[in-house]
């Protein structure tokens, strides 16, 4: 059901959705409105991955390993292939992401607008957007999300599996995130549209 | 009550064979210096039936029969004699005195049924074996009435229920009671009535049951569901008897039952438990049970179920606690129940607790494609063939239920409380239990000696919502973070569903499960928020939130076993696939919201698997440091993880091999489809979407593997999960690890409802996740 949920989420922020800056007077009036606030961390690949170096010939392995250049990768990697014509069937990937990010206070809850009352928060925008009267699901972004050892690389490669034979690929841009991203509003996911 | 029948009663001594015997020196040295008589009974009694009647004779009641009554020797209860000994004795401080032997003894029930399904259909066969001792001693109670004590003892028991030539055995119990200063007397209750009234000052009692399988013969340990034992002990316990019943003649029962805590200064104190390898415990049990108008009435003619028996209550109430729960000796901590059942008004229908219980197998036979629901949704065959494979002479049982309950349930963690707030739930439905030869399974591959229950589930319509979750005490913020953990806050289904149980889980004893279940008409809530929840006046409150609405959840399961080994509650998941499709996804009001269009989720799994144990691990929260007392100094929250849940899933997603195949993984979002108004110039209600209408964005065909090539899928989805209770700031501390080799999903499709399909992604391919992530879920503050 995680997964199912985890999915519909992605459908919504893919559907509408728009930002709301957030203010004193709106963080009071959220409280006691039930909902929910959530606090933690999130740790992708600390170690490493499931795949071992026995199971896929030193390819994929612990990231000890890999600092060890026993093995070739350690992170988590997420890959897409746009095309399926002879040639052009390469693959696009977000590769070797590893690393950790906290933050406090992401809140969610479902939210009646009322653009009388929100006037402060949207200066009419309410109305302009005609979600007056809708109830919109509320997604308070933390005011600070902190990265520590987050990275990624975007590469191209001729394979799916970084284990298939005749697999190569090309870097094109690597991130290493440290630090802190300050987040200020609400996300508002709500149906518009023909359903 | 008439009592026309108590001549047959009666007559039973007729039958009997009765001698003065000796007594032996045991005995003898029992009762030294005391006068009295011995009696030895060698029983051998027939019955041809027995009935109960609370007809009037005009409006309602009929007639209860038990049939084909037998007492006598297990070895055989038709020819050979069952032996007792009775010392009975008098004297003038304790009264009556009567000291039992009884030797094995067999009580036989050919059928039981109900008045007109009489001579055509029964609730089964019953057979309950026994053997042991009984002491008895009835006195004069001050200031009146007759006190009771009594001592049993039981052992070497069987009970066994029968139908259509199939046996549900429970095997080789032991039962063990003490009933302390039981007075009973005729007592003023007011309004000019009187009842036959039971004061119990104390009833202590101990139960076993080695095993319980499907067979007549003696249960083996492959074929078990394993073994049971409880310890309950009573304090003050009040019954009440009077005629009368809810239409017309009848029995009218008030009650209060209270657990007596001093047994929980020992190691369990009032227990359940449930062993296969190993035990799930709810120990140290308190709290107290009031009934108030259990009624017993013969009723009639009910439209699926005809004359029947009617059990009714007007309200039960109190509250069970649990202060030790375990799982294979892991502590998941202490549970409550607050619990209010009583009548209940839900959009102008009443809801009463009730059971209607009738003999046979109601719906048998029954084609189901007339059920135009059923039928809609493609479900009707599986129905129809279930019962098939009963007839209208098939015994069994047959229920009705509804119900209408308030409760809160509280979860308690090393001292911190998580409280379901304010559980509502109603609904109603029709349910058929009976006992089967093997080869009727669901596919008829099952051995024909590998007999199992038969559960049949008919309109269930179920309803059910909670205000949210609170940490702390009852005053704190209502506070949601049931959606982290997969489960809908408010909900509303209609069930029906063909089950099979059999004895025996993957290893030795254990549950097996087959079952096709589909859940119609369904509204589930993903999240909700109460406006004005906090203004004082509940009138105010208004529900808005995110629903599934107009869910159909077709659900089919395969040799899915439960076990509980030294890992937990381990049941693995056997074949189950599963079609969930949503025609809403509501914004606000969960009927009439906004709808950002339609769901449809499939799911094809082998192999899955998912262990619940207790306990979870030690952490801080907020800081880092490896003990509570480092955590507090850095500023964080101790999570002792001596107490909690963890939850272990293996998710093995099945590759769709062929387009053609209909099980398969995948997700599909369509929207912009075309409504059909009906005819109806202003009324929705009737309105539905064209079928085949609207765009669809379907992640199709999504599988796991190894990491390694499309055909090895040993790893799949693993996730643990483990669930504290922290402090009320704190709230609810969920960890979690994912991990995955490979995930894979075939395409991503944009199908047009007349112009084809295009592929937008040709393939997508997750490898090699190990995401560990440790959320706090509390108010909003």
């Amino acid at each position: 059901m995680n997964f199912k949920l985890l999915m519909v989420i992605c459908l919504f922020s893919s559907y509408s959705y728009g930002f709301e800056e957030i203010t004193d007077i709106e963080m009071s009036n959220v409280s006691g409105q039930n909902g929910v606030s959530i606090s933690g961390n999130l740790n992708f690949n600390e170690t490493g991955g499931p795949l071992t170096a026995a199971d896929t010939s030193n390819v994929w392995g612990t990231c000890a390993e890999k600092a060890s250049a026993t093995v070739q990768r350690c992170g988590t990697r997420l890959s897409a292939k746009l095309n399926d014509d002879t040639g052009l069937d390469g693959w696009i990937a977000l590769d070797e992401l590893t690393g950790e990010l906290s933050f406090e206070g992401l809140t969610l809850r479902s939210r009646e607008i009322d653009a009388t009352a929100d006037a402060a928060n949207f200066g009419g925008d309410a109305a302009d957007s005609s979600i007056d009267g809708m109830t919109v699901l509320e997604i308070g972004l933390p005011n600070q999300v902190k990265f520590k050892d987050f990275k990624y690389s975007i590469v191209t490669s001729s394979e799916g599996r970084p284990t298939d034979i005749g697999y190569t690929q090309q870097t094109r841009i690597g991130i290493d995130f440290n630090g802190t991203v300050n987040m200020q509003g609400n996300l508002l996911v709500f149906p518009t549209g023909n359903p | 009550m008439q009592i026309k029948y108590l001549l047959p009663l009666l007559s039973l001594s007729a039958f009997s064979q009765a001698e003065l015997i000796g007594l032996d020196e045991s005995s003898l040295e029992s009762i030294s210096g005391q006068t009295g008589i011995g009696i030895n009974i060698d029983k051998l009694i027939s019955v041809g039936s027995i009935t109960y009647s609370d007809d009037n004779g005009v409006a309602s009641g009929g007639e209860l029969q038990f049939q084909n009554i037998n007492i006598g020797s297990p070895s055989d209860v038709a020819n050979t004699t069952a032996h007792s000994q009775h010392f009975i004795d008098v004297d003038g401080t304790t009264g009556l005195f009567i000291d039992s032997l009884f030797e094995p003894t067999r009580v036989q029930i050919g059928g039981i049924s109900v008045g007109n399904h009489i001579g055509t259909r029964s609730f089964g066969s019953l057979i309950f074996d026994f053997e042991g001792t009984n002491t008895l001693q009835i006195g004069g109670a001050t200031p009146s009435g007759y006190l009771f004590n009594s001592t049993t003892s039981f052992k070497n028991s069987d009970f066994i229920w029968s139908t259509n030539g199939q046996s549900l055995h429970f095997d080789n119990m032991t039962f063990d009671s003490v009933i302390t200063d039981m007075v009973l007397e005729e007592k003023d209750v007011g309004g000019g009535e009187t009842a036959l009234v039971l004061d119990i000052a104390g009833f202590d009692s101990s139960q076993t049951i080695a095993g319980v399988c499907f067979s007549a013969s003696d249960c083996l340990a492959t074929q078990s569901f394993g073994s049971y034992a409880n310890h309950i002990s009573l304090v003050g316990s009040h019954i009440e008897l009077q005629g009368g019943g809810r239409e017309g003649p009848g029995i009218n029962i008030n009650s209060q039952f209270t657990f007596d805590i001093t047994d929980n200064a020992t190691t369990d104190g009032n227990f359940v438990a449930y062993t296969d390898d190993a035990s799930i415990k709810f120990a140290k049990l308190s709290g107290i049970i009031n009934t108030t108008g259990f009624t017993f009435d013969i009723g009639r003619a009910e439209t699926n179920l005809g004359d029947h028996i009617a059990l009714q209550w007007d309200e039960v109430s109190g509250n069970i606690k649990s202060d030790l729960v375990e799982i294979a000796g892991n502590k998941v901590g202490a549970i409550e129940v607050v619990f209010d059942f009583s009548d209940g008004v839900h959009e102008a229908v009443t809801y009463q607790n009730k059971t209607l219980l009738a003999p046979g197998v109601a719906f048998a036979q029954y084609d189901f494609i007339a059920d135009t629901k059923l039928a809609a949704a493609g479900f009707d065959s599986y129905m129809t063939d279930f019962y098939s494979k009963v007839n209208a002479t098939s015994d069994g049982i047959s229920l009705f239920n509804e119900w209408n309950l308030i409760a809160d349930i509280l979860y308690t963690d090393n001292g911190n409380t998580l409280i379901v707030d304010n559980y509502q739930t109603y609904g109603s439905g029709y349910t058929t239990l009976d006992i089967r030869s093997g080869d009727l399974s669901l596919e008829n591959t099952n051995d024909v000696n590998e007999s199992f229950l038969a559960i049949g589930v008919k309109d269930y319509k179920v309803n059910y919502q909670i205000d949210g979750l609170k940490v702390g005490n009852d005053t704190s913020e209502l506070q949601g973070g049931y959606e982290l953990l997969g489960l809908s806050p408010e909900a509303s289904f209609t069930m029906n569903a063909a089950i099979e149980i059999r004895g025996g889980g993957a290893v030795g004893s254990g549950v097996t499960f087959d079952g096709d279940v589909l859940l119609s008409d369904g509204n589930f809530a993903l999240t909700k928020s109460i406006l004005n929840y906090n203004d004082g006046n509940a009138l105010n409150d208004k529900t808005i939130g995110v629903y599934l609405d107009g869910v159909n959840y077709e659900y089919h399961f395969r040799n899915l076993t439960l076990d509980v080994d030294a890992d937990g509650i381990k049941l693995a998941l056997g074949e189950l696939w599963s079609d969930f499709t949503v025609e809403d996804v509501r914004f606000g009001d969960k009927k009439a919201g906004n709808s950002l269009g339609g769901l449809e989720i499939k799911q094809y799994q082998k192999g899955s698997e998912l262990i619940i144990s207790g306990g979870s691990t030690d952490q801080c929260i907020g800081a880092v440091a490896g003990n509570a007392a480092d955590c507090t100094t850095a500023s964080g929250t101790w999570v002792d993880g001596s107490e909690g849940l963890t939850l272990k899933s293996k998710q093995l997603l099945q590759k769709r091999l062929l387009v053609t195949d209909s099980k398969e993984n995948s997700i599909a979002w369509i929207a912009n489809r075309t409504v059909n108004d009906n005819g109806t110039p202003g009324d929705t209600s009737d309105d539905f979407y064209n079928v085949n209408s609207g765009q669809r964005l379907k992640l199709d065909n999504i599988y796991t593997t190894d990491g390694l090539n499309d055909v090895d899928n040993t790893f799949g989805i693993q996730s643990t999960t483990q669930l504290d209770v922290a402090d009320s700031k704190t709230g609810l501390v969920i960890s979690n690890n994912l991990q995955i080799k490979e995930l894979n999903v075939e395409s991503l499709q944009l199908i047009h409802p007349t112009g084809g399909t295009d592929t937008l992604l040709h393939g997508m391919r997750l490898h090699n996740l190990n995401l560990s992530s440790t959320l706090n879920v509390a108010p909003i503050p």
